[in-house]
């Protein structure tokens, strides 16, 4: 099995794992374990995008400059990745001051019981 | 240029950090350097957009270049500001501005960052041209909306701030598959790039961004966590949030849906935009709260958004339309919630500018001349080029929208908010002006006024001095309340002037613009009715606005001419149209309610003159139809039965009416039923007697409706049974009203005699018998409202509350004494009229045939079915009431005077002083025999058919359920059923 296929498919049962955590799960901590869960398969995809078999990691030094365009991998996705990880980490953070504080206010964390808005 | 374009985008965001050091230590200042920040901003925008030429609206897809990231396009990561978004900037810096002081508000400079972030993430998301940026730019709106959303409010800003938590976690996790998927397949991050996405990629990817651009844009049927987040956070941050991120967004999505591989079949973005539309706001009509019908109305423009995307193509005319119509609603929405009171939660606005709110209201439903109407009228226009069926489900949708928006400002009135408070909303509207008087200017060499030349001279000179005369004659009574309420006289003088408009339209646009001015300054007048004043100008709207759709329908379909009203669909639109706003077949529900609760002369001015102005348009559709066999036998028809039915039913509801006003309301309904059966008939003779009666209806009902207003306006009755016996105090007013009652009764000598015959010949001409038997049936029964009408308020026993009552004040006398001449003069020398008429007419019609033994000669009109010479008989008239006036003077029995008291009870208990009053159910005995007509009444088929729609709103409001996770699951089986419904479409 290649690397590639196994990222794809970590990736892929991460993300299905995280997207039915995120709508069968109805405590709101367990909800943004879900969202880590599935955030994290997105980020494992993204560097999928990026993978070319037998490539090294894109840090460009002295060693490999003169052939960096065909010994490193796709550095954009990694770009991408960095800047999700980082983005998906204050929304975590987010997401589980705001379940704290919810229940902390409403007495509950049951998602199925914030339902005054409605219709 | 590049630099102060990047300066306006990351300024607020180096704001952001530096209040957020700030906020504690020195709130004040850090106060102030917000304010500072977005000023200096606004300032900045504003130079961008003066520099790319944006104000003009002309080549809004100009655009200049901001490189942020390393390398060269299309390896670099670039911003774009165009000269659309650089509008759209302005208002997002001038929203950010406004709403500043109020949510920072006492204490809470904590909120400075969020406000000043949002901002950033706003332009960024505007300026954005790749993925990776909008992703970032949506990433910082989200956990910066979630924080706002958190940070004040009642409890239920935590169920906002949870859904839209749990929509923005989903749509990041969506976005990066689209990101991913798109880099794989393309090597780009350009949003372009989406387009160049092909096979199963192609169907994923469209899937995606479309779920992600209708839950973002809270589009049918992603729409519930929006309405909620509406209805959960604190006003002033649903202002904020409105005219900043959602605006945004909605311009985001017109970047991205039209690179979308779906977009190759733009009739996806059509189905979804129209569907949507009218399912979301056949919700929005069950809202109560004030806050969740502006989520539904959001839900509205998303939709807009799919259609503006399906149907306009043209890069500059989309921009515009974007900016038009989203930064307009983006502007009203802020407004309308700036207006909540400082402690309004949701269902609660205590304090709200009810003076302001209107605008607002008008501006989101775009009305003219705000600048949502005109991209309104712009994207309808291209629908009809392409599709026009189109039209159909777009325009009910638009119009549900505009009757629960409507209802949003006729249910919350109350006092003015706090001072301070008011500002932002009156820049708003200040703000939207501006921007409508950019549209109109763009949209000017579609707009023409000049004289009439569709309709023959003679008549249009008739209706032009109608319009003018009318106006004149209303106006003098408005101004007897000008202390009191200003209001009223100034939107009545709105009204009177866009009748003029109508009358002067040579182009669709310019004739629906002045309709549209023309209902909604009058639903303004009769707003200010002290009577239930409110309540019936929101029927008197929610009726108009029906009919306002129907007429822009009928303008779309013409091709913007009006010559092409005449066109079929058009006409029979415009048919409907009229009988709607005559009140006719059952619509009178908003025209009696209308006229019983409007000041005095407002209700004249409509029933006497602005009724006119819908008869003027029906002809003007009419007039094409001539000549052609058939179709237009068949609805003029149509339109005489409905006329003929409603002249009976009117007349018999005006005779069982319990106050003045009322019964004057039916009449009139009634009365505009006899020139619908006139101008039915399609011939020279039926238009003629339709014209003459439509010139005697204005004369008398707006005598009538002064008359009225007078006696109102002295004894403060509105009940017969609070009148009576008026005949010694209101001489003049009795007399005036006298004149008008008997002209309109159709009895010699007076002029309603004439109008009817010349319209029983018109009908016995055409061989349409039975039309004339039913419309026999309703001139009798006008006699009974007629004597109603007299005895109630002038004659019987005077009550003792109006003792002291003075005759009317001159400026509603003398207006009815001019008038009275008019219809002396109709009446004595109807030959001036008919003399150039009828040729008019004949040779309209090019069909001499049937004026076959119709002649004038002198003082005489011979018809085939007899002559009649006006003055003759009125001599006579005069002769025979002078010889039994003097026998009776002479021989009959003295009258004895009775005063109010003069009753005996026998013993008996008696009842309530109304109903020994001689007035009191005057007509119950026919009241008795009616008594099976209520069943079928309008009242109870109309809320039958209200039930039925609100039936059909609960339907799709099982989706806004109010569950977060039901939302997400929308979502996912949204992208389920797009992915197997586009899987296989080439």
């Amino acid at each position: 099995m290649s690397l590639s296929l196994v990222l794809l498919l970590s990736s892929m049962g991460l993300l299905l794992t995280g997207l039915v955590g995120i709508m069968a799960k109805k405590h709101l901590l367990r909800i943004a374990l879900a969202f880590t869960l599935a955030s994290t398969g997105v980020n494992i995809l993204l560097v999928w995008t990026g993978y070319l078999a037998g490539r090294k990691a894109p840090i460009i030094d002295a060693s490999i400059e003169e052939i960096a365009t065909v010994a490193v991998v796709d550095p954009v996705p990694q770009a991408l990745v960095l800047t999700s990880i980082v983005i998906g980490v204050a929304v975590s953070a987010l997401l589980v001051v705001v379940a704290v504080l919810t229940s902390r206010e409403l007495g509950t964390a049951d998602v199925r019981r914030m339902r005054n808005l409605k219709w | 240029m590049v630099t102060i374009a990047a300066f306006s985008i990351f300024l607020p965001l180096a704001g952001a950090f530096i209040t957020a050091f700030l906020a504690k230590a020195a709130p004040r200042a850090a106060e102030l350097l917000g304010k500072a920040v977005l000023a200096a901003g606004l300032v900045l925008t504003a130079k961008v957009a003066s520099n790319l030429g944006a104000w003009d609206l002309w080549g809004l897809s100009q655009a200049i270049l901001i490189p942020t990231g390393v390398g060269i396009p299309p390896f670099s990561i670039d911003l774009v500001v165009t000269a659309g978004a650089s509008l759209v900037a302005v208002v997002i810096y001038g929203v950010a501005l406004l709403s500043l002081g109020r949510i920072v508000g006492e204490g809470g400079q904590k909120r400075l960052p969020l406000s000043l972030s949002l901002v950033t993430a706003s332009l960024g998301l505007l300026y954005a041209t790749d993925l990776f940026n909008s992703f970032v730019f949506l990433e910082i709106g989200s956990i910066v909306t979630i924080g706002l959303a958190a940070s004040r409010g009642g409890p239920r800003r935590w169920e906002a701030a949870v859904k839209l938590a749990l929509i923005s976690g989903l749509v990041t996790i969506l976005f990066l598959i689209v990101v991913a998927l798109v880099y794989r397949s393309t090597g780009e991050l350009r949003l372009v790039a989406l387009g160049r996405t092909g096979g199963l990629v192609a169907v994923v990817t469209s899937v995606l961004m479309l779920a992600i651009i209708m839950a973002e844009t809270k589009a049918f049927p992603l729409l519930g966590w929006g309405v909620d987040y509406y209805h959960g956070i604190w006003p002033p941050f649903a202002a904020l949030y409105s005219g900043t991120w959602s605006l945004a967004m909605l311009l985001w999505g017109v970047k991205v849906l039209p690179l979308l591989p779906v977009a190759q079949d733009p009739r996806i973005y059509a189905w979804l935009g129209a569907g949507g539309l009218v399912a979301s706001q056949v919700a929005g009509l069950r809202q109560r709260s004030p806050s969740r019908p502006l989520g539904y109305s959001t839900s509205a423009f998303a939709s807009l958004l799919l259609l503006l995307v399906a149907f306009v193509y043209d890069p500059d005319q989309l921009l515009r339309l974007a900016v038009l119509l989203f930064g307009g609603q983006a502007l009203a929405k802020f407004g309308l919630f700036m207006l909540a009171g400082r402690e309004a939660h949701g269902d609660r606005w205590e304090k709200a500018g009810a003076r302001w709110r209107v605008l607002l209201v008008f501006a989101l439903i775009g009305l003219p001349p705000f600048p949502v109407f005109w991209a309104k009228f712009e994207l309808l226009s291209e629908m009809a080029r392409f599709w026009p069926a189109m039209l159909g489900p777009v325009l009910l949708g638009l119009f549900l929208e505009a009757v629960y928006v409507l209802r949003f400002w006729a249910q919350r009135s109350g006092g003015e908010p706090e001072g301070d408070a008011l500002w932002p909303s009156r820049l708003g509207v200040l703000g939207l002006l501006a921007g409508g008087y950019l549209a109109a200017r763009f949209m000017w060499p579609d707009m023409s006024w000049s004289m009439p030349a569709y309709l023959p001279p003679f008549m249009s000179l008739i209706f032009g001095v109608m319009f003018v005369a009318g106006a004149v004659a209303v106006l003098p009574g408005a101004l007897l309340r000008w202390r009191q309420d200003a209001g009223h006289g100034l939107w009545l003088g709105l009204a009177a002037v866009s009748l003029l408009g109508i009358f002067f339209a040579t182009s669709g646009l310019s004739l629906y613009v002045a309709w549209e001015i023309s209902a909604f300054a009058s639903v303004m007048a009769v707003s200010k009715g002290g009577f239930r004043g409110r309540g019936s100008a929101f029927w008197f709207a929610a009726f108009a606005a029906f009919s306002g759709y129907l007429v822009l329908g009928a303008v779309l379909l013409s091709g913007g001419s009006i010559r092409g009203l005449g066109l079929f669909p058009a006409v029979l639109l415009i048919a409907l149209a009229v009988v709607v706003k005559l009140g006719q077949a059952g619509a009178h529900l908003w025209s009696v309610r209308a006229y019983r609760s409007a000041p005095g002369t407002v209700s004249a001015f409509l029933a006497g003159v602005s009724s006119k102005g819908v008869i003027y348009l029906l002809m003007l559709g009419l007039v094409g139809l001539v000549g052609l066999p058939g179709k237009d036998h068949n609805l003029g028809l149509i339109l005489a039965w409905i006329g003929v039915f409603t002249a009976l039913g009117g007349a018999i509801l005006a005779s069982l009416s319990g106050t003045p006003k009322k019964l004057l309301a039916y009449s009139s309904v009634s009365q505009l039923g006899y020139v619908l059966v006139g101008l039915g008939l399609m011939t020279p003779l039926g238009w003629t007697a339709a014209v003459y009666h439509t010139v005697h209806h204005f004369l008398f009902k707006t005598v009538l409706f002064l008359g009225i207003a007078g006696v109102l306006y002295r004894t403060g009755g509105r009940f017969f049974t609070d009148l009576g016996g008026l005949i010694k105090k209101m001489p003049f007013t009795f007399l005036f009203t006298l004149i008008a009652v008997i002209s309109y009764a159709g009895v010699p000598p007076l002029a309603g005699f004439g109008g009817k015959w010349l319209l029983y010949q018109g009908l016995l001409d055409a061989g349409r018998l039975p039309l004339a038997a039913v419309a026999m049936c309703a001139s009798v029964v006008a006699f009974l409202y007629s004597f109603r009408l007299l005895h109630g308020v002038f004659l019987g026993q005077l009550s003792s509350k109006n003792k002291s009552v003075r005759e009317a004040p001159l400026a509603l006398i003398l207006p009815q004494f001019v008038l009275v001449c008019g219809i002396f003069v109709m009446s004595f020398r109807p030959t001036l009229f008919l003399e150039r008429l009828l040729p008019e007419m004949t040779q309209l019609f090019g069909w001499p045939m049937s004026l076959k033994g119709f002649s004038i000669n002198g003082f005489s009109v011979l018809g085939p079915f007899g002559h009649w010479n006006a003055w003759a008989v009125g001599m006579m008239v005069f002769l025979l009431f002078g010889v039994a006036f003097v026998f009776y003077w002479v021989s009959g029995p003295k009258p004895k005077h009775v005063g109010q008291l003069d009753i005996g009870y026998s013993g008996e208990l008696p009842p309530s002083p109304e109903e020994v009053h001689f007035s009191f159910e005057f007509y119950r005995h026919y009241e008795r025999a009616l008594v099976f007509l209520p069943s079928w009444g309008a009242e109870r088929i109309f809320a039958w058919f209200v039930s039925l729609v609100n039936g059909a709103g609960d339907l799709t409001r099982i989706l806004v359920s109010g569950d977060g996770r039901t939302y997400l699951i929308h979502i996912v089986l949204f992208v389920v059923c797009g992915f197997m419904l586009l899987w296989g479409m080439p």
